[in-house]
């Protein structure tokens, strides 16, 4: 247990720190060397390259208690300026801690241009290049100076680029830093937009604006008590002072100059700016019917946005297949760097020795105005004879298999009109006959019928009119019997459809039993009756009418 | 009944196709300009068929007017709604336009078939279906005449169902005809101003083949409004109509 104890006491640690690694010159960030678990002895030494200062702010110490463990943590702190640009080293650390040596891995430092020294003026907008070739990258760089505390992050308006398009692989980077001018410190923001030159002729580019809040101080009246008011001071929540500025930068004239005839390559894509291209070949043995892998990077100062490597040549001896190439770009500093790499399969078709050409990239070089073309060498992979049937296509069906391939596309355009059959007119309106003449045709026939129902409802029915006249009978015995005989060879006329004088004995037997017997009493009454009979025929000549 | 409805569709709209072929001839022999007069005379004499438009966008595309390529093959792709060739040409002629802009939509969510639909190929569907709906209301009440039965509750509910439809589809149809005041900018760069006349001023540039919605009109200007919602006048030399029963005007052309 004690044994134990002491390994844990005894693990010491040693680590060097850097506020960041990427700095401009003029820039100051913290430096801190931290011991934990240990006991250092004296100020560790820190070697650091010639572009580099460092100064020792000051040493700190604190306990940290976790999971009921005691940790010792000293801090030497330290301030790094960057006073040339360049790759610099900054250590590595080399201390005594406990009786034993201990270090910590250098670091590396990338410490860029300095920014644009803009004298009083709060803003300025420059241009890395106001003559740029056509499809060559410019930076557009913003600055902003300030010295006062801002209540927010300033925001800014980014002018119209006309001329140009921005590129579409890299980001504008935005960069905030402090730099000492004058024994005062000043925080810098930066932002840098990559463009591409795309229309030749003189161009502007437009003042940018830039609209800060910063935070007023309250002046303290002398001979007053401190209040809550000074407590407080520079809360802008509590106080929510503030002042807005608004500046703007120049306007910056350029022209983009159109790339040269003279000497432009018959092969040249359009690839501006100065590149530097490699290739290498993942292993030089390779049995016939399998695969290398070619790894081309093309690195440089211009777009690569859609770059594509040239199409291997149908004779070379082998057949290459492009994977979609990875293209990345950044900017830093004043510098765009962008980088696509290509991997390329190589299958090669016969045996022995194989070939492969290199890279041939037709470029323009803006800085020495000229064509080059870019580069790389020749390759050489043995191809063994490998399995049997290694390079062939596999068949399991005699003679017959299929060795097609998959079409491969050599271009893009728009697609063919093909001619339809029949041309008409294919809106709305060139329907709107038809349209409106279908449900048309339904619609007619059901008003139609509406109509056909409407003017049958206004017909008169010849039997309710003879029943209507059966409840209003006079009441003389003479003109009863006349009424009811009336009737009754109406309704026998309607059931017979005969007209009613025509009606005689055989032509109302057709209609019953009944109906003969009353034609027949009606017949004998005339000469006599009584109201008895009477209404006796009028009950069944009530009936008789009814059943029609 | 299906027989008279082809007849009619037929019948209807049909036209000489003399301008059209001659267009197509002109376009594969490579004289565009040639093409462009004849698919817009063919355009003119009623063939408002989507090819019409498609040889009209692909020959002004060769001759290298990217906004009324862009126009011509919206209006075609209004007319065809499932062309695949036309949908094609137009994205990529969209990919050269230099405003990231989403084009104004052709109609509402509801009627979301409407995106595979034409409006002349909803708007059949719909009288189709009123007419079959009005067919069995008048069998319904012929044969109730003549026997003196009520009509079947089954009828009735087909009926009520395809008339419905064909309401839907009207609708639908209405609302396609009513969102067809698309635009597309045909000049190489146009800024839009806040109102007319001199105290207005310059609210956003577009450029050409920017699609956008055309709102107002009034004295030779056209009151603009983005997919994003923002508003501002133009000139209304500088658009062309994306609704294919417009004419297609060509003053842009010689001058370019």
């Amino acid at each position: 247990m004690m044994l134990w104890l002491v390994s844990v006491a005894a693990a010491a640690e040693i680590s060097l720190n850097v506020g960041s690694k990427e700095l401009v010159v003029g820039q100051t960030v913290p430096v801190t060397v931290r011991v934990v678990d240990g006991n250092p002895r004296g100020i560790p030494e820190i070697p650091f390259g010639e572009g580099l200062q460092l100064r020792y702010e000051g040493q700190a110490q604190q306990h940290v208690v976790v999971n009921f463990k005691s940790t010792r943590i000293v801090q030497y702190q330290f301030q790094l300026s960057a006073t040339q640009p360049g790759e610099w080293t900054l250590g590595p650390v080399d201390m005594v801690v406990d009786g034993q040596r201990l270090g910590a891995a250098p670091i590396t430092l990338h410490v860029g241009e300095p920014p644009k020294d803009q004298g009083g003026r709060p803003v300025i907008a420059t241009l890395s290049n106001t003559a740029p070739f056509l499809g060559e990258v410019v930076l557009y760089r913003f600055q902003f100076k300030y010295n006062q505390p801002l209540r927010d992050a300033p925001r800014w308006a980014q002018p119209k680029f006309d001329g140009f398009v921005e590129e579409k692989v890299a980001e504008s980077m935005n960069r905030e830093y402090k730099i000492q001018e004058d024994s005062e410190t000043y925080t810098v923001q930066a932002i840098e937009v990559p463009l591409v030159a795309a229309s030749v002729g003189q161009h502007t580019v437009p003042p940018a604006t830039l609209t800060a809040r910063y935070r007023t101080q309250r002046r303290r009246r002398t001979g007053r008590r401190l209040g809550f008011d000074d407590l407080f001071q520079d809360s802008s929540i509590l106080h929510g002072r503030s002042q807005n500025r608004t500046y703007s930068s120049s306007p910056i004239d350029l022209e983009i100059r159109p790339l040269p005839v003279e000497g432009r390559p018959a092969d040249f894509a359009g690839t501006v700016g100065r590149f530097y291209a490699s290739a290498e070949v993942s292993t030089t043995a390779v049995a016939l019917g399998e695969s290398v892998t070619m790894t081309y990077s093309v690195r440089g100062g211009g777009t690569l946005h859609g770059f594509r490597l040239p199409v291997a040549p149908a004779d070379a001896g082998f057949r290459a297949y492009d994977d979609t190439p990875e293209i990345s770009a950044s900017v830093l500093d004043g510098r765009f760097v962008s980088e696509a790499t290509i991997k390329r399969a190589i299958v090669p078709e016969k045996e022995g020795l194989l070939t492969i050409p290199g890279l041939r990239i037709p470029v323009f070089d803006p800085i020495a105005e000229e064509y080059t073309t870019l580069q790389t060498e020749p390759l050489t992979i043995e191809v063994s004879p490998g399995e049997d049937g290694a390079g062939e296509v596999a068949s399991y069906a005699g003679e017959g298999g299929d060795s097609r391939r998959v079409v491969e596309s050599v271009g893009e355009d728009i697609l063919p009109l093909t001619t339809p059959e029949r041309l008409f007119d294919a809106t709305l309106v060139g329907a709107l006959p038809v349209i409106g003449a279908l449900p048309g045709l339904p619609l007619l026939a059901w008003l139609a019928l509406l109509v056909n129902s409407w003017m049958d409802g206004r017909k008169v029915d010849p039997y309710a009119v003879q029943r209507k006249r059966l409840t209003h009978l006079p009441a003389d015995p003479d003109a009863r019997l006349a009424a009811l005989e009336d009737i009754f060879r109406e309704v026998a006329g309607l059931r017979l459809g005969v007209p009613a004088p025509a009606l005689d004995a055989d032509a109302v037997h057709a209609l019953g039993p009944e109906a003969a017997a009353i034609y027949r009493d009606l017949e004998q009454v005339r000469y006599g009756g009584g109201e008895a009979v009477i209404d006796d025929l009028r009950r069944r000549i009530q009936s008789f009418v009814a059943a029609a | 009944m299906s027989g008279l409805f082809l007849m009619l569709l037929m019948a209807c709209g049909a036209v000489d196709t003399s301008d059209f072929d001659a267009g197509v001839t002109a376009g594969r022999g490579g004289d565009q300009r040639g093409a462009i007069s004849h698919f817009v005379a063919a355009l003119e004499s009623g063939g408002r068929h989507p090819a019409t438009y498609h040889g009209l966008g692909n020959a002004l595309y060769r001759d290298g007017h990217n906004g009324e390529a862009i126009a011509a093959w919206r209006r075609g792709l209004y007319l065809a709604p499932r062309n695949g060739d036309i949908a094609a040409n137009l994205a990529r002629a969209q990919r050269q336009s230099r405003d990231q802009l989403a084009p104004p939509t052709s109609h509402r969510d509801a009627f979301f078939w409407q995106g595979a639909l034409s409006a002349r190929e909803s708007g059949l569907l719909a009288s189709g279906t009123l007419t079959a709906g009005l067919m069995i209301v008048v069998v319904a009440r012929i044969r109730r005449t003549r026997s003196g039965r009520a009509q079947p509750r089954r009828a009735g509910g087909w009926s009520m169902l395809l008339i419905a439809v064909g309401v839907l589809l009207s609708g639908s149809t209405w609302d396609v005809v009513q969102q067809r005041d698309g635009a597309v900018i045909v000049i190489p760069q146009l800024a839009a101003r806040s109102t007319l006349g001199p105290e207005g001023v310059d609210l956003f540039v577009l450029h050409e083949g920017a699609e956008l919605r055309a709102l107002d009109q009034s004295q030779g200007h056209t009151l603009i409004v983005l997919s994003d919602g923002r508003k501002g006048w133009v000139s209304s030399s500088a658009l062309i109509s994306s609704d294919p029963a417009s004419s297609f005007p060509l003053d842009s052309l010689p001058s370019r």
